[in-house]
């Protein structure tokens, strides 16, 4: 599918640097990048600034390697090679979430490689004990608002929240229409132009992400298109040209669970300013590798959305080094293996760019969906 | 009687030696490939390093040895870190340089250096071969084309290209890519010089860039890594006049250090 | 490594502990999985038998038996990358295999992340194999300093942690024997920190290499009398070494900081190596960590729960950068260090992932050289030989010509 809007939304995937400077100038709110994960997004709006979406990017590691050895996560390394180019001096601050060890040790070197940025890690309770979460969350919004009002200038009243708390709810009404369209007629648009849209959605304000969205969300076709149907999941789809590879082998992305895409937007925004909306924002949408939950079995979970989504695989995207995610991995492929549902699992980190082996290996894959589809065909 | 001293390097891919005399001036050198058999290699480069200065083995008053077969070098009285040796050799040809920068064959490092070549901190690669003359072979031999020309082809280069990766491994399979994509091999050749570049100054910045920078190692004969490196860096570099025998030199000239403490 | 006739009885309490927890089921007893820093106190005021993966897997390392133990897990789908202690255990659980046949089946699991949140993923993966309940302490990381709201949302978990207990144990909390377990937890870790401190001495009576070993009890026996009797003996056995002047290697010339976990399957040849060059690792930010997770002010008895809560969000590997620069700059003047050797532990993020400007920063306020070794705790693959020696023998030629 060819459109003005779409090729406007890939150019801001593609360069998101151009697109965070052009809305820089637009609006002059200060920048604040916002790292992985689950950070409540819309209190960056509400305190006047505007909060880019960091999950990574290609790349090539230099100056990072002088901080960070080489088994952190390409993620980390990825943004902190970005965050030391004096190009990216006009970011007003950092937050970060305690969702890893190497995102909490990530925002200590920041320290020591950036003393004059402003960083904040927000700690996002990981207990059994439901109780104390409430309070811990009345405090760590506290802290937020402090931290927000030094770099944004501004520390936002319920009014300003209620504001924004609307617009990301318009957000994630429309991200989640497109992922139902996209789930039943897959063939709309390319896997590739799917993720660059939502990775778009990082680097612009909302205020212009969403009527966007909406106009594409009106023109897009209603076509299912054949091919292997499959799932993806994993921390974060990048390098987002991988997503080409899945296009030119025949795969219709129909859904996916990564922590960077689905996650992230399955969740309801904060409706007010308080603790006990935090505490609801976390608790709601996918299970999370980050997100400790008792009893909580992403392998059921994840089968039963192969199913409702009628896929015919699942493939786990694992950016290397990402602990979160190889500690759920064995787990995930054996409930889905024991299903009966075929697996694949692809390792990247985020500036690979040579999928030679990769592509022969998704090709492998959907021949042997098509082999398993046939033989139900019969059976 | 005058007294002549040794210094033996033997390396994962290069041995190397050199003779010095009582007041430090070299009088002889050998390079060779260190094949399979270390110990030999460097019993060999001692040879031929002690003929080439016209000498008798049994001139020699006092040999050190260092690299990574430093103590397995029958000839040697007592062996010294490469570390320890490129500092003490760049001291010697280079004296006002203050950070060194050696890429060997399975190793990278970088050296700052106070006045005399005393070593105040230093850094090494982890243990992947990422941004070494190792891995530059590989990728010499994937390009089909021979170490020494490499870094003159490079220079040739016209586009610019950038590797997504340093691993070996990997790099080795994007190079045969983008070959069979088309690109000039000028331009491959390039890249990879720029990735060696770019992997250097991350380990360099770990000890802290003070100028003059001197290269040292093998690697340092490939004119296109020099420059990359210069261009990341932002300074010149110097590079003495046989870079790879630095370490050696710096060995030698420990074990007259030795010999004279010893006759104090 | 420095002969000291407490390690025969370290042995046998050591052994006595293990044996005790195989036979817990047959005796009748609940067996619980903790992680190293989970507030024990809790566990023994309701009469559970703690077991300590970690410290399991740490032996298996000291014993060469990991290798088979990471194999395995690797085959069952855990990664190189993932924390090498996890996957000895996985290997471990599903061989019945390593020093003790693999150990004994947990009843309840405990986890507190302030080690790791490594260990949150872990403890998930055990809870789903055993099918048996956990309760996850959240011990936030301190990234500045320990506030008191920290210290309250700690505390407010412990009280979940006793509801989850009595409710498990089938008997209400047991404040007297809690109050009694934190006692000896207290007494434990206050003569560990005497044990400690006597690296000060020169020549020290004992190095790192040794407090490696002899930190089993702290961690395992801590809040039980055992610790304290065990640790009792060993201060009165270095006193004494103090006061002969016997230093744990015969010619101590350069004094050492180690940073991190133990290289585990080579303690020996480190601690041989480094003798050869008058070399010794004094004090080591590690085996320090037990000297802080259990340490109660007792004036503040009224209050033990938040006392608790305090003392376990202050490890090491919990603090900031910040903390951990002065921190190590106060070791290297507190110990008359020649400078400081930093073990990078591939599969241990939290830990290593900050040493490469940490090290930079303490070099350039103390002076004292540091060296960055690539290892991995447990897993021998990491350690490559020729490198390791090379990076040492470089650093201490640095360090004599210094000196």
């Amino acid at each position: 599918m060819e459109s003005k809007v779409l090729d406007e939304l890939r150019e801001a995937a593609e360069n998101p640097r151009a697109e965070v400077m052009k809305w820089l100038r637009v609006t002059g709110r200060p920048v604040v990048a916002v790292l992985p994960a689950y950070f409540p997004e819309p209190l960056v709006h509400a305190a006047g600034a505007f909060p880019v979406g960091m999950w990574g990017n290609t790349l090539p590691l230099g100056a990072s390697d002088s901080y960070l050895q080489s088994f952190s996560c390409s993620i980390a390394r990825s943004i902190l090679e970005l965050a030391l180019k004096p190009e990216s001096d006009f970011i007003a601050g950092f937050i970060f979430t305690s969702m890893c060890d190497n995102f909490e040790t990530l925002a200590e070197v920041f320290k020591l490689a950036l003393p004059r940025k402003p960083v904040f890690t927000f700690v996002i309770p990981n207990t059994s004990h439901l109780p104390s979460r409430r309070p811990h969350l009345e405090r760590e919004l506290d802290r937020a608002l402090a931290f927000l009002s030094r770099v944004a200038g501004k520390r936002p009243s319920p009014e300003d929240y209620a504001r924004s708390a609307k617009l990301y709810g318009e957000f994630v009404r429309l991200v989640r229409e497109f992922y139902r369209h996209r789930a039943l007629f897959p063939a709309a648009l390319s896997n590739y132009d799917f993720y660059a849209v939502l990775k778009a959605s990082f680097f612009m304000p909302k205020e212009e992400f969403n009527p966007r969205l909406r106009s594409l969300l009106e023109d897009l076709d209603r076509v299912g298109g054949e091919g292997a149907r499959v799932l993806l999941s994993g921390i974060v789809p990048q390098p987002l040209s991988l997503l080409k590879v899945f296009d030119a082998a025949g795969t219709r992305v129909v859904g996916d669970d990564f922590a960077g895409a689905y996650r992230l937007f399955s969740k309801e925004p904060a409706a007010a300013l308080l603790g006990s909306e935090i505490d609801k924002y976390l608790l709601s949408g996918a299970p999370c590798s980050t997100l400790h939950r008792d009893g909580q079995d992403r392998g059921k979970y994840l089968a039963a959305r192969v199913r409702e989504l009628g896929a015919d695989g699942f493939v786990n995207w694992h950016i290397k080094f990402c602990e979160p995610e190889a500690f759920d991995r064995p787990h995930l492929l054996d409930e889905l293996r024991r299903q009966g549902i075929p697996t694949l699992v692809l390792e990247v980190e985020t500036s690979s760019r040579n999928f030679d082996a990769l592509r022969t290996r998704l090709e492998a894959f959907v021949e042997l969906i098509r082999q398993e589809k046939e033989k139900g065909a019969v059976s | 009687m005058r007294a002549f001293f040794a210094g033996i390097d033997v390396g994962s891919l290069s041995a190397e030696a050199v003779i010095v005399d009582a007041d430090g001036r070299m009088l002889g050198y050998s390079v060779r490939p260190t094949g399979h058999d270390g110990r030999r290699a460097g019993s060999e480069a001692l040879a031929e390093a002690l003929e080439r200065a016209g000498l008798e083995r049994g001139a020699v008053a006092g040999v050190v040895a260092t690299g990574y077969s430093r103590k397995r070098i029958a000839e040697a009285g007592g062996d010294k870190t490469e570390i320890s040796c490129h500092a003490k050799g760049i001291a010697c040809l280079l004296p006002q340089a203050r950070t060194i920068i050696d890429i060997g064959g399975q190793d990278s490092k970088a050296i700052r250096i106070a006045e005399g070549g005393r070593v105040l901190d230093f850094a090494m690669n982890d243990k992947c071969a990422a941004g070494t003359g190792r891995f530059l072979e590989v990728m010499a031999s994937a390009l089909g084309i021979g170490l020494a020309e490499f870094g003159e082809i490079a220079l040739g280069h016209r586009a610019d290209l950038v590797l997504s990766t340093t691993c070996t491994v990997f790099a080795e399979s994007e190079v045969v890519s983008l070959v069979s994509q088309g690109h000039a091999v000028a331009d491959i050749a390039y890249a990879l010089a720029r990735a060696i570049a770019t992997r250097t100054v991350g380990l360099a910045k770990r000890v802290g860039v003070e100028p003059p920078v001197a290269m040292s190692g093998g690697v340092a004969k490939n004119l296109a890594v020099v420059q990359a490196l210069e261009v990341a860096l932002g300074c010149k570099i110097q590079v003495p006049q046989e870079p790879q025998i630095v370490g050696a030199l710096g060995a030698a000239l420990f074990a007259r250090d030795r010999s004279r403490d010893a006759n104090l | 490594m420095t002969k000291l006739a407490s390690t025969s009885k370290m042995k046998e309490i050591m052994g006595t502990y293990y044996l005790e927890a195989k036979n817990a089921a047959h005796n009748g007893l609940k067996v619980a999985w903790v992680t190293s820093g989970a507030p024990v106190e809790y566990l023994h005021a309701v009469g559970a038998i703690p077991i300590y993966p970690e410290n399991y897997a740490a032996m298996c390392g000291a014993s060469h038996a990991t290798a088979e133990l990471l194999r395995k897990a690797e085959s069952l789908g855990y990664a190189g990358e993932l924390c090498s202690y996890a996957r000895s255990d996985f290997g471990a659980e599903a061989l019945q295999g390593g020093p003790l046949m693999g150990l004994p089946r947990p009843d309840f699991l405990v986890c507190a992340s302030n080690i790791c949140n490594t260990v949150t993923k872990w403890y998930q993966v055990l809870s789903r194999h055993f099918q048996v309940p956990l309760f996850l302490v959240d011990m936030p990381f301190v990234h500045d300093d320990i506030s008191e709201e920290m210290v309250a949302y700690v505390k407010g978990q412990f009280a979940g942690l006793e509801e989850f207990l009595a409710e498990i144990m089938g008997r209400p909390f047991d404040r007297d024997r809690f109050s009694e377990a934190v006692l000896q937890s207290a007494r434990a870790t206050e003569l560990w920190r005497e044990v400690l401190e006597m690296g000060k001495a020169r020549p020290a009576p004992l190095n790192s290499f040794d407090t490696f070993i002899h930190l089993a009890p702290i961690v395992t026996l801590r809040g039980t009398p055992r610790a304290v009797e065990y640790y009792t003996a060993l201060v009165e056995e270095l006193r004494e070494r103090v006061s002969r002047g016997e230093g744990s290697i015969p010619n101590e010339r350069i004094r050492l900081l180690w940073d991190n976990l133990p290289i585990w399957y080579r303690i020996k040849y480190l601690a041989d190596f480094l003798a050869n060059w008058g070399a010794v690792p004094v004090v080591a930010t590690y085996t320090n960590s037990w000297a802080l997770i259990g340490d109660v002010q007792l004036e503040g008895r009224d209050d033990l729960a938040g006392a608790l809560a305090r003392a376990y969000l202050s490890p090491f590997i919990n603090r900031g950068v910040r903390y951990r620069i002065e921190y190590l700059c106060r070791m290297i003047e507190e110990f008359s260090l020649d400078g400081f050797l930093m073990h990078s532990d591939r599969t241990c993020k939290p830990y290593s992932l900050t040493q490469l400007p940490v090290k930079e920063e303490v070099q350039r306020r103390t002076g004292k050289p540091g060296v960055v070794l690539e290892a991995d705790k447990v897993d021998e693959t990491a350690f490559v030989e020729a490198a390791i020696t090379t990076r040492l023998e470089a650093f201490l030629e640095s360090v004599l010509c210094r000196n």
